[in-house]
């Protein structure tokens, strides 16, 4: 028994531990002003930085995957998973063939809903699995992976998180539950924007472009990157955002009613831990 | 050519765009990634050349060099002013911000063209297989997914033909909903059948294996110093202090990773053999990695940090590096000779 | 080998037990065939031997199970696996990984077998089941009958010394088949392997069994015995063993083969002309289809094909696999554009018309309808159609069709949970609510009970009398021997033979009937026909 909850608790430290070191990873553009201390060097520094933390963030996400997928080693999930990380994959090919400008992606759907409904880890899995299996087929794997599965993956861990405001409002099976989706659904199609923008914003703007100008701290850093983030992705994501409550309100319902119907005649024996939804 | 000496190669490509900042040095990397880039597209699949790389490279280069020179104003040789007070955009725009922005480009077409290079060189299963054996369910999903995959789009096929035998036609998004239900449940249904076929053959359907809390312990000692690490970064400059933190961490977490694998039973059956153009690509990968990372006494390192501000110059070149650096152009002669060898034999 | 005394089961959150106190004995090396309606029990029993019941299912269980020296109940499917392999009826998805190698392969690497014998068993197995060739395909390269081979090299990656196989060839044409039997009976010998095999086409295995288990329906009683005491208590027989039966022919012939020597003695008979098929009423022509030439990716698959499907008849079209049968039928619905040719509709052209418009007259089965399916409850199905043509429900329509076609106390019900013979009721009455004349089916016996068989061919019968164009693909040449009015065979996307059901049996080897190979040139093709017509003949 003490075994047991020594396990359980080393789990959380370690969801904890990687978590942080993730978010830590992405936001350090915030951070390096505090590097640039006038020696020419820490511009060398500065230049590796986003592949340092790449690996970084790669690293947590190999950490969290390895806690969550140990409980999963039942061949029923594990086939589950397969079945739909490959219609996930096939549908982010719809994300190609939309015309115009538009971040909506299709995947976000089933990660919020079967997260919601098996639970976070699963949730995770999907995410995390849907874009590193798509990016295989599609031959995309690029340095932007670890950084979007990692989000994706938190898209699909959070997503449980609508569970206890589903049973605020007695919104289960009702129109409330979809409700609350789609908020759900449209609050994360901004916040993964403006997260897997981080990435992208040392290279465009350089770590360094703040550099010459005196006095700047993280503040200025914050506001250096909304500007940066209204101009490149934010009619990017409000598309995203758009898809994600769109589908929801269409497929939402249905969809719950497959996957629940399922859950419960194939009797999975996989319960989410409490307190999962860290 | 082995997947581990195409990892190493993509490393040591890499490292060598993020280290340096000299355009000089980055045009030569690019210029050799290139050639590489259409060696293997042309030995490979059809359609994967789908984006003209070099048309690419300079889209990339030029937006980045726009944004910088538009956002970033600083420098001495001014081409003209933006007046007024618009935020980001008003101020002086320069030659030198200018360059400062393309390096960025260079830098972050570099790295696109070598995980192209990358996605064309290695066929999904070996990138399936380098998943380690710690992550072994993982894998089976994965490769799961990939055997699939393909199915979905016939099966959704499939069912847009079964519907319209009942009058359906899609017309909206609100229509998809007869194309979407029975391709998920299906889905479903079918993944039933998949996890019977794996239990029947004997997979292993409960959790035997127990990993040992001091393999969880290693993984939590290896974060807390990662974390450790950064926050040294970030508040002092002890580069060292942070570099061995970093290093340390990430050695502890990807130890206890490669013991617990060793813990479960499985094993590979596909094993991929050496050559002797690995040991060539490797050797070759790593000369060129070698003036970017390691003081070589007589060989200038202050070359690769190049800085337009505050007055654009002529940045500097260090011949050997350059010469060392052609070194990652290993991959193209390799396939170069192979090519030419299997067109004489055949022949 | 295998013990089984007083075993009770039955599914989780079910009143009613699947099979109640079954005791059975298998030796070893024996070939036994497991008969019975679908949904009696049988799928469950065998996966009792594996150890998937209970462990996959889920459900309770009683009495005593030995197999091969262990229990499976107490040793998990894992432990099993090494002594039983399983192969599943689906081709389609019996397999975890895309490549021949991997998937065979996957069994060894979970347990951890070396590599260099993991090399040298998939080798072996693939040497046996002649798929060397195929080692480095993927498997949805693969026919029907080449992946069920694969799924059963999968299966005997441990070398068990069980082999049990579940309808492997139901969802499989003639020749695949033939193939995956003619696979099993080999290494069967070759192997020394006791294999339990579950069919209903039996005709191909019925030589080398050496026990039949027959589940009678409904009463859960399993009786066990050798092929040729169980089969005359069987209901459903190839017309062989029904002939043979009813003329008291004995020892009782399990195949053509063994009857003829029966034949012998009315053969000496004189030769009856072919007997014209009764009325032959000049129907109208309802779809009609002129000088299509049709294909894709540059192949051409049909070369000057005419059709006509005529009201109140039924056309059967047979033919071998990649004949053009199936692109024939989507030519004629609007899938597929003819390269050159009309389609006609009761005096319409429809060549270039949309499937959408042209399925509200023309009612198309396609071969798989479970992807029609996805509406809650059964009636949803029929209304849904019916909205899409923007038609409405009058007078309780859909209530009747549903009588007619026995579903009406599943309207309730959640469509895939029913049975395969269920789930084609449901589909038929989903592309029946529009009132179409013709028909179009395509391989509708595919996954079939014999039951469900008997109710189609009813129901196709009532259709016929009705009035209906029907054209049906089949590959059941009993079934279409008890239906046809007229036959067309195609080959390599011609017409080869037209007409008289007989006349164009009796043209094909392949495709004659049993009762045909029996009795040649008589123009019998059903064990009545051939009743009644020896009796006339004694006479």
């Amino acid at each position: 028994m003490i075994n047991l909850t020594k396990e359980k608790l080393l789990s959380f430290l370690i969801y904890l531990a990687s978590t942080a070191l993730g978010a830590i990873s992405f936001l350090y553009p915030f951070f390096t002003p505090g590097l640039e201390q006038n020696v020419p060097l820490s511009q060398v520094r500065a230049g590796q930085a986003p592949l340092v933390y790449s690996l970084l963030v790669a690293l947590c996400l190999l950490v969290i995957l390895f806690e969550v997928q140990s409980q999963a080693v039942d061949a029923k999930l594990i086939a589950l998973l397969g079945m739909l990380v490959a219609i996930n994959a096939a549908l982010r090919f719809i994300e190609v063939a939309i015309p115009g400008p538009s971040g909506f992606s299709p995947i976000f759907f089933l990660i919020i809903l079967t997260g919601y409904v098996f639970g976070g880890r699963f949730g995770f899995l999907m995410g995390t699995l849907t874009l590193f299996a798509s990016a295989l087929i599609t031959g995309g794997i690029g340095p932007w992976l670890p950084s979007q599965m990692f989000t994706v993956g938190w898209v699909g861990m959070s997503a449980p998180l609508c569970v206890p405001i589903v049973r605020l409002v007695r919104g289960e099976g009702k129109f409330s539950e979809i409700l609350v989706l789609m908020v759900f659904g449209a609050l994360w199609g901004l916040l993964y924007g403006a997260i897997i923008n981080l990435w992208s914003w040392p290279y465009i703007a350089g770590p360094s472009a703040h550099f010459y100008q005196p006095g700047e701290g993280w503040l200025e850093a914050v506001k250096h990157y909304s500007i940066f983030y209204m101009v490149t992705s934010f009619v990017w994501d409000l598309g995203r955002s758009f898809g994600n409550v769109l589908l929801i309100l269409v497929a939402g319902s249905a969809t719950l009613r497959a996957l629940r119907r399922f859950k419960q005649r194939f009797g999975f024996s996989y319960q989410p831990l409490e307190g999962q939804t860290v | 050519m082995h997947t581990y000496s195409w990892l190493v190669w993509t490393a040591a490509a890499l490292i060598c765009i993020s280290v340096t900042r000299n355009p000089l040095y980055l045009v030569l990397i690019l210029f050799v990634l290139q050639i590489v880039y259409l060696m293997i597209a042309e030995q490979g699949d059809e359609a994967q050349l789908f984006v003209n790389p070099i048309k690419f490279t300079l889209f990339v280069v030029f937006t980045t060099a726009i944004f910088n020179v538009f956002t970033n104003h600083f420098g001495d040789t001014v081409l003209f002013t933006i007046p007024g007070k618009i935020p980001l955009l008003s101020g002086v725009v320069t030659l030198e911000a200018f360059v400062y922005g393309m390096t960025n480009g260079l830098i972050l077409s570099g790295m696109l063209t070598t995980f192209s290079i990358l996605n064309l060189a290695l066929p999904m299963r070996a990138l399936v297989h380098l998943i380690p054996r710690a992550f072994y369910p993982i894998a089976i999903i994965t490769s799961i997914a990939i055997t699939f995959a393909p199915e979905t789009r016939r099966q959704l096929n499939q069912v847009r033909e079964a519907q319209a035998v009942r009058g359906f036609r899609a017309r909206s998004v609100k229509d998809w909903m007869p194309l979407a239900m029975p391709l998920l449940i299906g889905g479903l249904e079918r993944s039933i059948q998949v996890a019977e076929t794996m239990t029947a053959r004997g997979f292993a359907s409960a959790n035997d294996v127990h990993i040992p809390n001091i393999y969880r312990l290693s993984i939590l000692g290896g974060l807390l110093m990662l974390i450790g690490g950064w926050i040294v970064s970030v508040t002092s400059s002890f580069q060292y202090l942070t570099f061995g933190l970093l290093t340390l961490g990430s050695v502890g977490v990807m130890i206890a990773f490669w013991r617990i694998g060793k813990q479960t039973p499985r094993s590979s059956y596909k094993k991929e053999r050496w050559h002797i153009s690995d040991f060539f690509i490797i050797l070759f990968s790593l000369l060129a990695l070698l003036p970017f990372v390691w003081d070589i006494p007589g060989i200038s390192r202050e070359t690769l940090y190049y800085v337009p501000y505050p007055r654009l110059s002529v940045p500097p070149f260090e011949p050997i590096t350059g010469t060392l650096t052609l070194g990652l152009l290993a991959p193209a002669i390799i396939f170069l000779i192979t090519k030419t060898y299997a067109k004489e034999r055949s022949t | 080998m295998i013990h089984i005394s007083k075993l009770t089961f039955r599914y989780p959150a079910s009143e009613t037990d699947v099979f109640k106190n079954v005791n059975l004995d298998i030796e070893k090396g024996e070939f036994v065939l497991f008969c019975g309606a679908s949904g009696i029990g049988k799928s469950t029993l065998l996966r009792c031997m594996n150890g998937l019941v209970p462990h996959f299912s889920g459900g309770e269980i009683l009495g005593d199970i030995q197999v091969a020296g262990l229990n499976p109940i107490t040793a998990s499917p894992k432990v099993m696996s090494r002594q039983v392999g399983f192969v599943f009826q689906d081709p389609e998805t019996q397999f975890v990984l895309d490549r021949v190698e991997d998937d065979i392969a996957f069994s060894l690497e979970n347990a951890g077998i070396p590599p260099d014998e993991i090399r040298d068993r998939v080798n072996h197995i693939l040497a046996l089941l002649e798929l060397s060739h195929l080692r480095n395909r993927t498997i949805f390269s693969l026919s029907g009958g080449e992946r069920q081979r694969v799924a059963i090299a999968a299966a005997l990656a441990f070398s068990p010394s069980i082999l049990i196989l579940d309808e492997p060839t139901s969802q499989l044409d003639p020749q695949s088949a033939e193939e995956v039997l003619q696979a099993v009976i080999r290494i069967k010998e070759s192997l020394q392997l006791t294999v339990l095999l579950s069919e209903h086409r039996l005709d191909r295995v019925l030589p080398y069994a050496d026990r039949i288990i027959y589940f009678k329906r409904s009463d859960g009683e399993v009786i066990s015995g050798s092929v040729r005491e169980i089969l005359p208590q069987m209901a459903f027989s190839p017309p062989v063993v029904k002939l043979g039966k009813q003329l008291d022919w004995s020892p009782l012939p399990l195949s053509v083969t063994e009857a003829k020597s029966f034949v012998s003695q009315y053969h000496s008979e004189h030769k009856i002309a072919i007997p014209s098929n009764g009325k032959k009423k000049h129907h109208k022509p309802l779809l009609k289809g002129e000088h299509i030439n049709g294909g894709y990716n540059g192949k051409l698959v049909l070369d000057d094909i005419s059709i006509e499907i005529k009201a109140g008849e039924i056309l059967v079209l047979i033919g071998l696999n990649g004949s053009g049968k199936t692109t024939l039928l989507r030519t004629l619905v609007g899938f597929q554009k003819p390269k050159s040719g009309q389609v006609w509709l009761d005096g319409r052209e429809i060549t270039a018309g949309e499937p959408a418009e042209i399925c509200r007259d023309v009612g198309y089965l396609p071969q798989d309808p479970n992807s029609l399916l996805f509406a809650e409850h059964v009636q949803d199905e029929l209304t849904i159609t019916l909205q899409n043509h923007g038609m409405r429900n009058t007078n309780g329509w859909t209530d009747e069709l549903m009588r007619q076609l026995d579903i009406y106390e599943l309207r309730g019900c959640y469509p895939r949970d029913l049975s395969v013979g269920q789930r084609q009721r449901i589909a038929l009455g989903a592309i029946l609510v529009t009132r179409p004349e013709v028909l179009l089916l395509d391989e509708p016996t595919r996954g079939l009970d014999p039951d469900s068989k008997t109710a189609l061919e009813k129901m196709l019968k009532e259709w016929r009398t009705q009035g209906k164009a029907i054209l049906l693909v089949t590959h059941d040449v009993e079934m279409a021997a008890n239906l046809a009015d007229r036959v067309i065979l195609l080959q390599d996307g011609r017409v080869v033979s037209e007409g008289d059901p007989a006349y164009v049996f009796t043209q094909s080897n392949q495709f004659a009937p049993q009762m045909v190979q029996l009795f040649p040139d008589t123009g019998w093709l059903t064990v009545q026909q051939t009743l009644d017509g020896l009796e006339k003949d004694i006479l």
